[in-house]
C-alpha cells in the first residue's frame, strides 16, 4: 500500500532552508488570525486574546517553534491554534506533535484544563459534537494528557475518557504525544512519552517499547463509525478552564508544540 | 422554636452538565429531614453520572469515572461552606457549585483543594456561583484527577449562616 503523509511539518517551520548555523531562518509569524497560518505551513491560524510568537528552541532538533500564550484577563473565548484541513473524512488517522509545558508554571491542579489539540469531522452522530477526537492538558502534580474520543457507546456525552502522567522528562517540559484513532478497526492507540528518550517510530509490533517507564502507552476500544472522519484539526492552546486561564494569563506562559505529523497510513517516522 | 430552611435532595439521576442532552432529574432518592446544619451526606461517585465527561462550562474533562450530583435546596441566598473527604485510596475529589438549572453552568466553579469550599469562592476558584434561595443549587463531586480507581466513597458536608424563621411561642 502506498504511504501517503497528510501533513509533517514543524509547527513554526524549522531553519532548514538555512545556513545550518544559528542564523537559520524560522518563519514570520502574524500575531493575528490570518490564512495561512503558522507561517505558511498550515491552512490558517486563529488568534483572540491570546499571542502567537517563535519559541527559540525546537523541540526536536528544529530551530524554533510556535509558543501560544493567552492574555491577562482573557475571557473563555481566549484561544490561539493552527488548523490543518487537508485530512479527507481519515477513518484512519495517526498523528504526533511535541509540546513543552515548562513556562506554564500555573498548571498545578486537575481543575486548570486546556485544550490543545482537536480533530474535527463533517458529520456527527446525532446530538453529538463535530470533535472526534480532542487532546486536554491536566493540571496536578503530575500534569497529564487526556483523550476524549467520539464513542456512541458511551450514553449521554458519546465521549469516551483515558488519561495518562506526563512521564520524567530528560529535559525539562518536553513531550511527545502521538495516537492512533482506527475507526474500521475500533481502536484508540495513544502514547505520552519524554520526548528525549523515546523517539521509537512506533509499528503495530512493537507499540508498547517504551524506552523510559515513565512513559505511556495505552490501547482502547471505541465505537465512533458515526463520525464521518478526521475532516479538520487544531493545534495550539483553546477551550481552557476558568481556573486554567487565572492561572497561566500572564504572557510569557506559553505552551510550545512542534514537530507536528499525522499519517493515513504508514508509521510515523518511516 | 426555630427552624432552619435547608433541605438537602440527593439528585443522582441525569445531569449532563455541558452536554447537548443537558437535563437533571431528581432520581427519588431524596434525604428528608435534613434540616440543621452542618450535614454530612455519605456518598459514592463509581458510575454515577458518567455522561458528565465535562464540567463547568465544558472546560475541565472528569476522569471519566464517576461523578455524584446532589441538589440543595436553600431558604434563601446566603453563603455556605462545602467540603469533602475521601475514604477511597487514589480517589481524590474535586467540588463544583452551581446556582441555577442544574444544565446551566452559569458561574460554575470548581474546587481542587480536596477540602473546603466557600461558596461564594475568592482567590483562584472566584468567581464562583452565589447560592439562591430555592432548590436551584447544584453540588458535583467528581475527580478530576489522573489516578485510579479515580471514584469512591466521600462524605461531603455542608454548613454555613442559614436562614432561621422564628416562632411565636408560650411560657406556662
Amino acid at each position: 500500500m502506498k504511504s501517503f503523509t497528510m501533513k509533517a511539518l514543524a509547527v513554526a517551520v524549522l531553519g532548514l532552508a538555512g545556513t545550518g548555523s544559528a542564523f537559520a531562518l524560522c518563519p514570520t509569524i502574524s500575531a493575528a488570525s490570518a490564512t495561512p497560518g503558522g507561517g505558511g505551513a498550515w491552512s490558517s491560524q486563529t488568534v483572540t486574546a491570546a499571542t502567537f510568537g517563535n519559541a527559540a528552541t525546537g523541540l526536536n532538533g528544529t530551530s524554533c517553534a510556535l509558543s501560544v500564550s493567552i492574555n491577562n484577563g482573557a475571557a473563555s473565548n481566549t484561544k490561539g491554534f493552527v488548523t490543518d484541513l487537508s485530512p479527507a473524512n481519515e477513518t484512519h488517522y495517526r498523528a504526533r506533535f511535541y509540546f513543552n509545558i515548562a513556562g506554564l508554571t500555573g498548571l498545578t491542579q486537575a481543575n486548570r484544563q486546556a485544550r490543545i489539540f482537536s480533530a474535527l469531522a463533517t458529520t456527527a452522530p446525532a446530538g453529538a459534537g463535530a470533535e472526534e477526537l480532542i487532546v486536554n492538558l491536566v493540571g496536578g502534580g503530575v500534569p497529564s494528557i487526556r483523550f476524549v474520543i467520539g464513542d456512541t457507546t458511551v450514553a449521554g456525552s458519546t465521549q469516551k475518557i483515558v488519561s495518562a502522567s506526563l512521564p520524567t522528562a530528560t529535559t525539562a517540559g518536553n513531550y511527545r504525544v502521538e495516537f492512533d484513532l482506527n475507526s474500521t478497526a475500533g481502536t484508540f492507540r495513544y502514547w505520552v512519552l519524554d520526548a528525549a528518550q523515546d523517539n521509537t517510530t512506533f509499528n503495530d509490533s512493537n507499540s508498547a517499547a517504551l524506552t523510559n517507564a515513565s512513559g505511556t502507552y495505552g490501547s482502547t476500544t471505541i465505537t465512533d463509525t458515526g463520525w464521518s472522519g478526521v475532516k479538520q484539526v487544531n493545534l495550539g492552546l483553546f477551550g481552557t478552564s476558568t481556573q486554567f486561564r487565572q492561572a497561566n494569563q500572564v504572557t510569557g506562559q506559553p505552551l510550545i508544540v512542534d514537530e507536528f505529523d499525522s499519517r493515513r497510513a504508514t508509521f510515523i517516522g518511516q | 422554636m426555630k427552624t432552619s430552611t435547608m433541605l438537602l435532595a440527593l439528585a443522582l439521576g441525569s445531569a449532563f452538565a455541558g452536554s447537548a442532552f443537558a437535563q437533571c432529574t431528581n432520581d427519588g432518592t431524596a434525604v428528608a429531614g435534613v434540616d440543621t446544619p452542618p450535614v454530612t451526606i455519605n456518598g459514592n461517585t463509581c458510575g454515577k453520572n458518567t455522561a458528565l465527561a465535562s464540567i463547568c462550562s465544558g472546560g475541565n474533562f472528569t476522569n471519566g469515572a464517576g461523578t455524584s450530583v446532589i441538589q440543595l435546596t436553600l431558604g434563601a441566598a446566603s453563603a455556605i461552606q462545602l467540603s469533602v473527604v475521601s475514604t477511597t485510596a487514589n480517589f481524590n475529589p474535586e467540588l463544583a457549585f452551581i446556582s441555577g438549572a442544574c444544565s446551566s453552568l452559569t458561574g460554575c466553579t470548581v474546587d481542587d483543594t480536596n477540602g473546603t469550599q466557600t461558596v461564594p469562592a475568592t482567590g483562584t476558584d472566584a468567581p464562583s456561583a452565589q447560592p439562591a434561595a430555592g432548590n436551584q443549587n447544584f453540588v458535583f463531586v467528581t475527580d478530576l484527577n489522573t489516578e485510579s480507581p479515580g471514584c469512591g466513597a466521600y462524605g461531603l458536608t455542608i454548613a454555613g449562616t442559614l436562614p432561621v424563621s422564628l416562632q411565636n411561642f408560650s411560657v406556662q
